[in-house]
């Protein structure tokens, strides 16, 4: 066990006094033998003092040993990893580090893990790469302050081997299988969403102090000692520091999948257990734009607390790794459980009231909302299921018969010419419908009467031979 | 005053058109205009003058057998392209890479991080060439002696000698700076390297036996690097072969051990002219890697790793 400092004084203070004791009583034993006082004092009372400074000091160590801040290297990784710029190219010429930064290392979640509780196998260097594997679900040497038993993430694991995305990996991690992972795995795993991050981030750092600086006076109040804040304010810290995680940023880490429509429209996906996989809808493919473009999106685009994020439907409850397929008799946005999960607390309180059930039909990944501009559009049936397509449905049909009447009058209805027929607007109306001249405005100008033709004049005789005359006169005959 | 004595030496004669000047304090009369003239033939000469390393390139000669094995290496190398995990990153905090400096010759080829092959040492000898060119652990010519100094690779001063801040040493308030003070509040924190672009570099009588590539501020370098890329641009692997064959002649495949610079008794470099304060020199000495690698020297030897700490 670490002597800190405090235990050190104290033990050293008590060990100082009982020698100035011993020598005071063993010089008035020189000059009173055999008095049973002197004996009793210099013998039972020095040991009695010295044992009772022993005490006090382990248990003074043993306290604030433990509230130390702890620097797990019990292997000495450290001394290699510890160092700067270890950085090399892989056979698949991915830059590779094995630099850790202590200082990150220690200020981060997994600050009070040693190595070896992760890395399990790894005794030797250079390292096997099977021997660094890390399960996500191993238990490791932190205690759970609440039970006081080994800190593991099982349970999170197992909600997560159970969702949609289960089939990604929560053990099996090395550093070097990182291309693999990315190469070929569709699904996200533990490390895709997860990193380890800094209890505080560095730009938050300033706010928390300011926050948290009377956290030692009103808290020790009650829960007096370093102790209790070593080793219970770390993990309350955690949940306090836990409500960084908004709205946006749940959204921000789906997105960095869903978001990606080239990888999304890859992706082929099981509907009901035991069927072929079948190429995902656009509905699917489309989901985080269709999402950013409805309500739920828009509302918690301009106010962090507001709307509704991806995680608030699809996983409410437990850990928030649980999403599951709509089709999923358990899943939160099942047809049978969407009312319950639209009324959760904080939204649509009415949506599980019977008389509201058409509320829970409404549409929060509306493709019609997708805006046209996004460069990708699957080519599958289901996007014949919007409304716009229905209408179309409608409308096409009579453009083309109008539009095929009115050719067919183009070219082969019955055609005057000289004459302007009206066949829309108030005057063809009065005319033809009710049957009686326009007048005012409307009334149609007279036709402009054929001015007389002028008569010839008589020609000369002599000159009725010619021919041009001849064909001037057959003009004026026609 | 002696410097302007010295000045006025030089170039009085030239000015006042004298044809002879007296070396001050001293009966020794020199024809000024011909001792300019044998100072300035002197500077070109240090200018275009190879440094050692490339004196040996251009004297090289290849046997067929080596150049057999060196046609073979052009014939199989294969490149490798680099790529970015974007999608998954690592779980542990990465800090980004420092800016690369500028390309000097041999990292023209072999890239910034050359030392690919074994897992075992491939790490730490890429972490000493963020701060040591090739030369100051490939090119060790026996005959000769040599000392290392700092060399600027950064873009705005590329190939000029950077000046070792020596930790231990503390400008007192009047001034003089004494060295080695007893006080080592500073030693702490003040890096050994005096800029992050700084490199290691040997020089051997005072020349630096680093090739700085195109960009060199000496035209001797720009010289050199123009006539291996004239051989390299070659179609026929013979010619490649040839001058890569020449590039490698005077280089040790194999730097030298760890422990060759890592040792109290006589450490290749002097740790203390390079700035090392004593805390870092002891340090640098007593190396907790190195003293591993000592121990543990072949290369399918598995180390455990609980001996590192003993």
């Amino acid at each position: 066990m670490a002597m800190c400092s405090l235990q050190q004084d104290v033990l050293l203070y008590f060990i100082h006094y009982q020698i100035k004791f011993k020598k005071i009583f063993t010089s008035r034993k020189d000059e009173d033998k055999g008095t049973d006082f002197n004996i009793l004092f210099n013998g039972l009372l020095c040991r009695y003092l010295f044992g009772l400074c022993i005490g006090i000091s382990i248990a003074l160590g043993a306290t604030t040993a433990s509230a130390e801040v702890r620097h797990p290297d019990p292997e000495g990784c450290f001394s290699c990893h510890g160092i700067e710029n270890l950085n090399y190219i892989d056979q698949e010429g991915v830059l590779r580090s094995a630099s850790i930064n202590r200082k990150h290392y220690y200020s981060a979640l997994h600050g009070n893990v040693p190595c070896r509780d992760c890395h399990r196998d790894i005794s030797e260097f250079p390292h096997e790469a099977k021997n660094g594997e890390v399960d996500c679900a191993d238990s490791c040497h932190v205690e759970e302050p609440s039970k006081g038993e080994a800190y593991n993430h099982r349970y999170v694991v197992e909600e997560y081997q159970s969702s949609v995305h289960g089939e990604g990996w929560s053990s099996g991690f090395t550093g070097g299988n990182r291309f693999e992972e990315e190469a070929f795995q569709s699904n996200p795993s533990c490390r895709q969403c997860h990193s380890n991050e800094l209890y505080i981030a560095a730009e938050s750092l300033p706010k928390f102090k300011d926050s948290f600086d009377h956290m030692e006076a009103e808290c020790g109040t009650c829960h007096q000692g370093e102790v209790w804040l070593g080793q219970f304010g770390g993990h309350i810290l955690r949940r306090l520091i836990g409500s960084r995680w908004n709205k946006r940023v749940h959204n921000e880490m789906c997105n960095r999948c869903h978001n990606d429509h080239e990888r999304m429209a890859k992706l082929e996906i099981e509907k009901n257990q035991g069927e072929p996989k079948e190429k995902v809808s656009a509905r699917f493919v489309l989901a985080s734009e269709s999402y950013a473009s409805t309500l739920h999106g828009r509302i918690l685009d301009s106010d962090v607390n507001g709307g509704a994020s991806c995680l608030d439907c699809h996983a409410p409850k437990n850990f928030r790794h649980g999403v599951l397929r709509d089709e999923h008799k358990l899943s939160s946005t099942h047809r049978g459980n969407i009312a319950e999960t639209c009324s959760q607390s904080g939204c649509h309180g009415f949506a599980s009231h019977p008389l509201n059930a058409r509320f829970v039909e409404t549409d929060v990944h509306d493709l019609d909302q997708v805006s046209s501009g996004i460069g990708f559009f699957p080519n599958d049936s289901s996007r014949l299921e919007s409304g716009w397509v229905k209408i179309l449905a409608v409308l096409l049909p009579v453009l083309f018969f109008l539009a095929a009447g009115t050719g067919w009058s183009h070219f082969f209805g019955e055609k005057k010419k000289g004459i302007i027929f009206s066949r829309f607007g108030g005057v063809a109306f009065q005319e033809k419908i009710l049957g009686r001249k326009p007048k005012g405005k409307n009334k149609p100008k007279p036709k402009p009467k054929p001015k007389p033709k002028p008569k010839p004049e008589p020609i000369p005789s002599d000159t009725q031979s010619s021919g041009l005359d001849q064909s001037r006169s057959e003009t004026d005959e026609n | 005053m002696r410097i302007n004595l010295y000045w006025q030496f030089l170039l009085g004669g030239l000015f006042r058109g004298k044809q002879q000047c007296r070396y001050p304090g001293s009966r020794m009369v020199i024809p000024m205009r011909a001792m300019l003239v044998v100072i300035g033939l002197l500077l070109i000469n240090a200018a275009y003058a190879n440094n050692w390393y490339q004196e040996e390139v251009t004297r090289a000669k290849i046997n067929d057998s080596h150049l057999g094995e060196v046609v073979e290496q052009i014939e199989q190398y294969k490149e490798i392209e680099t790529q970015t995990l974007e999608f998954v990153p690592p779980f542990h905090f990465r800090e980004a890479r420092k800016q690369a400096s500028k390309p000097v010759l041999c990292i023209s080829c072999h890239g910034d991080l050359p030392h690919r092959k074994s897992p075992r040492s491939r790490t730490f000898v890429n972490m000493h060439s963020e701060f040591m060119a090739c030369e100051s652990c490939h090119f060790r010519p026996e005959s000769a002696e040599i000392e290392y100094r700092w060399l600027n690779f950064s873009e705005a001063s590329f190939g000029m000698e950077v000046m070792s801040v020596s930790s231990s040493s503390e400008a007192s308030s009047d001034g003089v700076v004494q060295r080695h003070s007893s006080e080592p509040t500073q030693e702490k924190v003040r890096r050994l390297i005096p800029q992050p672009s700084a490199r290691l570099v040997p020089f051997i009588n005072g020349v630096a036996e680093v090739s700085l590539g195109e960009n060199s501020p000496l035209m001797s370098d720009r010289k050199f690097t123009t006539w291996v890329a004239e051989e390299w641009r070659s179609d026929k692997v013979l010619e490649r072969a040839k001058i890569k064959a020449k590039l490698h002649a005077p280089l040790d495949e194999k730097g030298p051990e760890c422990a060759a610079c890592h040792n109290a008794k006589e450490p290749l470099m002097d740790f203390n002219s390079l700035g090392a304060s004593p805390r870092q020199i002891h340090a640098l000495e007593n190396n907790t890697v190195a003293r591993f690698f000592d121990r543990f020297k072949h290369e399918e030897q598995k180390i455990r790793i609980i001996q590192l700490l003993r």
